[in-house]
């Protein structure tokens, strides 16, 4: 496990549909790389959210303009991605950075 | 459809409209057939929020208009009848407790279902199932956030900017929706 400020951390939230289709996805990159993701749920941890915000800027305009899930931020290199649409591909392209 | 006046929501510019039917076209914003059922916990923390939005009453049948401009004609009477300003004061007590709630999956797919079935250019997800989970996902937001918050929106812990994450939002604005023809959770989508 990467120590914090250096981890690929993925923002999601409980009920969020894609999110939950997403799970499977981030399980089999996380095989497929031997690289571990921290999973952060935004809507039942204050925590997190405040975490999620304070990369809000970065994030925001990742998703289009407004802080959402399913959102992707990679620590160590200030990357984004986010949304319904990330698959294997673009997960690693955004921990490669 | 009951002669009981309800509460709708602008999902563009969060206007409250309190009567009998919706308004067609938001007196603010201009959009046509924009206007949700909300219930009054909703209603309520709008008018408590939205400053800087105006309270205007039908002179004739009493629905109520919150908005930055008064309705044109009422959408309730049909009536030309003038929407006169009243204060904040006046208009909390002529918003009368309503018999109906949002506070179950059920109440909250149906608001939803009436909604795009207003509306020609907007339909619900056909995955059912998302749905219903994002029925639960705003229930959730409203006991644990107060409002029927998006599940795949993050709230910036500011309520005035928040307003915006009711669900519906504005949809309409997103890329999601210009790009996809969906909205950012993928619930509404272009017919």
């Amino acid at each position: 496990m990467a120590e914090d400020g250096k981890r690929l951390i993925w923002f999601y939230g409980r009920e969020c549909p894609h999110c939950k289709k997403l799970h499977p996805v981030v399980d089999q990159w996380e095989a497929q790389s031997g690289i571990s993701i921290t999973k952060l749920e935004v809507w039942h941890d204050e925590k997190n959210a405040q975490l999620m915000r304070k990369y809000g800027e970065v994030i925001s305009a990742a998703c289009g303009g407004d802080l959402g899930v399913p959102a992707f931020y990679n620590e160590a290199t200030g990357k984004a991605i986010c949304g319904s649409r990330v698959d294997l591909e673009k997960m690693t392209s955004w921990a490669k950075g | 459809m009951s002669e009981k006046k309800r509460y709708w929501r602008c999902h563009v510019c969060n206007d409250i409209h309190f009567g009998v039917k919706p308004p067609e076209t938001c007196p603010t914003c201009g959009m046509r057939n924009a206007f949700v059922l909300c219930d009054q916990p909703e209603a309520d923390r709008i008018f408590e929020l939205a400053r800087d939005k105006n309270v205007w009453r039908c002179s004739r049948c009493d629905d109520m208009h919150l908005g930055a401009k008064p309705m044109p004609q009422c959408s309730s009477c049909a009536s030309a009848a003038k929407y006169v300003s009243v204060s904040r004061e006046e208009a909390g007590p002529m918003m009368r407790p309503v018999d109906y709630t949002l506070s179950a999956p059920d109440e909250v797919l149906a608001a939803w279902d009436e909604f795009v079935g207003r509306n020609g250019r907007i339909r619900l997800w056909e995955e059912r199932g998302s749905v219903q989970q994002l029925s639960v996902g705003v229930l959730e937001n409203v006991k644990n956030k107060g409002l029927k918050y998006c599940p795949c929106r993050v709230p910036l812990d500011d309520p005035v900017k928040d307003l915006k994450l009711i669900c519906p939002c504005n949809f309409l604005a997103q890329q999601t929706w210009k790009e996809h023809g969906e909205c950012w959770c993928g619930l509404f989508r272009k017919r």
